[in-house]
């Protein structure tokens, strides 16, 4: 159970020296305190006083998230619409040219969501951070 | 059909992955220093590197193999495979990559215990993770049979038994420090050893005029799937590849939520691109060798492909490049699959010392690899989309309720998981039991998703309605997992609870 390192607590940097072997530390269970216990500790406190505030950010994200959701599904839906109705492709050039096509609209679709997600997550969070701070002042 | 003797050049190429397999390992296991290094690779893996490293474990056999062959004989439930596989990571983004890794966990079911304040609940997790995993490593290893017999010419049992070896020992010995690095390097060792035959495959059809290079024997007429099938098929991949547990554990290697999110923005675009190559081949396959698909062997496809069309002299040695490339997939698969197992076999069976991971990790190993020995090789795709079924009828209802609606309870969770794992693992066994029967009960046994993810989700509704429990911490907990990042403060849930 010992360790030529200490743990770091589980989040330090690990020592570049690779020229020797250590032993990976061991979990001690007598040292490990109750789940529950530690995340109650963790979530008192300080972070009790905004708690609407983090419910207006949860709300607003599961909008953001349910609209992606739901671009995506419309997507999806004309994508199955577009392949199923129509006759299936006599050649395999055929289906190259018709699914691929499906295929690079559906990528562009999916790719263009994601970042749109996340850029918007990721103002949302600041807008969030802003408001936080002016109120705490 | 196969190449007309063994490509001996597959050997040394096979060879070379491994080697550089195992020497990834050993730099993971010379860098492995703590508890957190060994679970989650210290959470300092950028997003780049991670997002490599899911693609390396994500585009398994069934990407690397099955996609083509897929595409040659069945026609667009290719299309809706790779639509599914990398839409799923849209829906990991939307609803479950931040805040799962704002959790700070080591492993899916500390989640759900955390969540849940509940070991009924981590352990119902532990089983369904344990369940996928083991159901997902299975096809791998027929995979590398499959790679073993149609290129080696050797017995079935070779390729498993080399893969499980070359797995067990990385794993056991560098945990995820070795995954991830052994990962990242097989997504680009994937791609090249797909990418550079095609450039042959191209260029020599090019110089022929584009003509057929056999005389054809026409598989059946491209088709199309029934909506229920195809939309049932979509479900289970979107929400599936959303929830898949190995893909979970690596987002725990991130830094903090918003480099899981970029890291999810990143595995979209690697996986989507990549998955241009086998659809390629599923084309040209069934164009060019259509006996290939004909005689039932479409699984084959990617590796005779190029000894059938490129021919003497380089046609030999692009099958040994598809052959080492494959046997990356099943490596990298397989690693990401057994660290997953391991962690949670060594926590919630053994302990979480160091050496009771080790063993975990080998046991998940030879389990997997018993399992592949004694059943039979399935069609790759027909097994791993029954898998994702599973994936979405289980954990994703858990996972997404759990993040987002404050009152699912404990034993809501367990409702939900218990009744999606029957209804899923019914519905494969009586798949197989009545050998894939057709009409509207074979589309709802071998495509349950759209009727099961529905029904978990209302089970868990209904039973958080009808029994409530105290929303106090369940509360604050989403809070916290949903705060950015800047006001995260030393939230840390450690590797076990004491029981």
């Amino acid at each position: 159970m010992s360790d030529l390192d200490r743990d770091h607590d589980g989040h330090g940097q690990p020592r570049r020296d690779a020229t020797r072997r250590v032993r990976v530390t061991a979990p001690d269970h007598a040292a490990v305190p109750d789940l529950g216990t530690l995340i109650r500790a963790a979530l008192s406190g300080e972070r009790r006083d905004s708690d609407e505030h983090i419910r207006r950010l949860i709300r607003s994200r599961l909008r953001l998230a349910l609209s992606c959701a739901a671009t995506l599904a419309a997507v999806l839906v004309l994508a199955v619409f577009t392949v199923l109705a129509t006759a299936p492709p006599r050649s395999a050039p055929d289906a190259l040219l018709r699914w691929g096509a499906v295929w690079a609209a559906v990528l562009l679709a999916v790719l263009g969501i994601a970042a749109w997600f996340q850029a918007r997550s990721s103002r949302m969070e600041k807008t969030w951070q802003e408001d936080r701070t002016a109120g705490q002042r | 059909m196969t190449p007309d003797s063994p490509v001996m050049a597959a050997v040394p190429a096979i060879a070379a992955v491994v080697a550089l397999t195992l020497i990834a390992g050993i730099r993971g296991l010379r860098i492995a220093r703590s508890t957190s290094d060994f679970f989650v690779a210290s959470r300092a893996v950028r997003p780049w590197w991670n997002a490599a490293a899911i693609g390396g474990e994500y585009l398994a056999a069934a990407s690397f193999l099955g996609v083509a062959g897929l595409f040659a004989a069945r026609g667009d439930q290719a299309l809706w495979l790779v639509i599914g596989y990398t839409g799923g990571f849209v829906v990991l983004l939307l609803f479950i990559a931040a805040p799962f890794r704002r959790s700070n966990g080591y492993t899916v079911s500390d989640f759900a215990q955390v969540r849940f304040d509940s070991m009924a609940a981590r352990r119902a997790v532990s089983v369904v993770v344990v369940v996928i995993c083991g159901a997902y490593i299975v096809p791998q290893l027929h995979g590398a049979g499959l790679v073993a017999t149609t290129v080696l010419g050797a017995p079935r049992w070779v390729g498993p038994v080399l893969v499980a070896t070359v797995v067990g020992l990385t794993m056991a010995s560098g945990g995820m420090r070795s995954a991830t690095i052994v990962q990242g390097v097989q997504y680009l060792i994937k791609v090249a050893c797909l990418l550079v035959p095609l450039a042959f495959i191209v260029g020599t059809l090019a110089a022929r005029g584009f003509t057929s290079v056999r005389i054809p024997t026409l598989p059946a007429a491209l088709g199309a799937g029934s909506p229920y099938g195809t939309i049932s098929l979509l479900i289970s991949l979107l929400l599936g590849a959303a929830a898949f547990p190995h893909v979970l554990l690596r987002l725990y290697t991130s830094p903090d939520g918003r480099s899981a999110q970029r890291t999810v923005v990143i595995v979209a675009a690697l996986v989507g691109t990549f998955y241009a190559i086998p659809l390629a081949y599923g084309v040209i396959g069934r164009w060019a060798v259509p006996q290939v698909v004909a005689d039932n062997r479409a699984d084959s496809l990617v590796l005779v492909l190029p000894y059938f069309i490129v021919g003497e002299p380089f046609g030999e040695m692009l099958v040994a490049m598809v052959a080492a490339g494959a046997f990356g997939a099943f490596i990298a698969t397989s690693s990401g699959l057994v660290i997953t197992m391991a962690g949670v076999v060594s926590q919630d069976l053994f302990g979480s010392d160091v050496k009771r991971f080790r063993l975990s990790a080998l046991l998940a190993t030879g389990l997997a690899l018993v399992l592949a020995l004694v059943t039979d090789s399935r069609s790759i795709i027909d097994t791993v989309g029954h898998v994702f079924a599973f994936s979405a009828s289980t954990l994703f209802p858990v996972l997404v309720l759990g993040i987002w609606w404050r009152r699912a309870t404990a034993l809501a969770a367990v409702s939900g998981i218990t009744v999606g794992a029957i209804l899923v693992v019914g519905a494969a066994v009586a798949y197989y039991v009545l050998e894939r029967p057709v009409g509207v009960v074979g589309e709802l046994l071998a495509h349950p998703a759209a009727v099961t993810v529905p029904l978990v989700f209302t089970v868990v509704v209904v039973a958080s309605r009808l029994r409530p429990a105290d929303i106090q911490a369940a509360e604050q907990f989403i809070h916290q997992i949903h705060r950015p990042d800047e006001v995260e403060t030393n939230f840390a849930v450690p590797v076990r609870t004491r029981r």
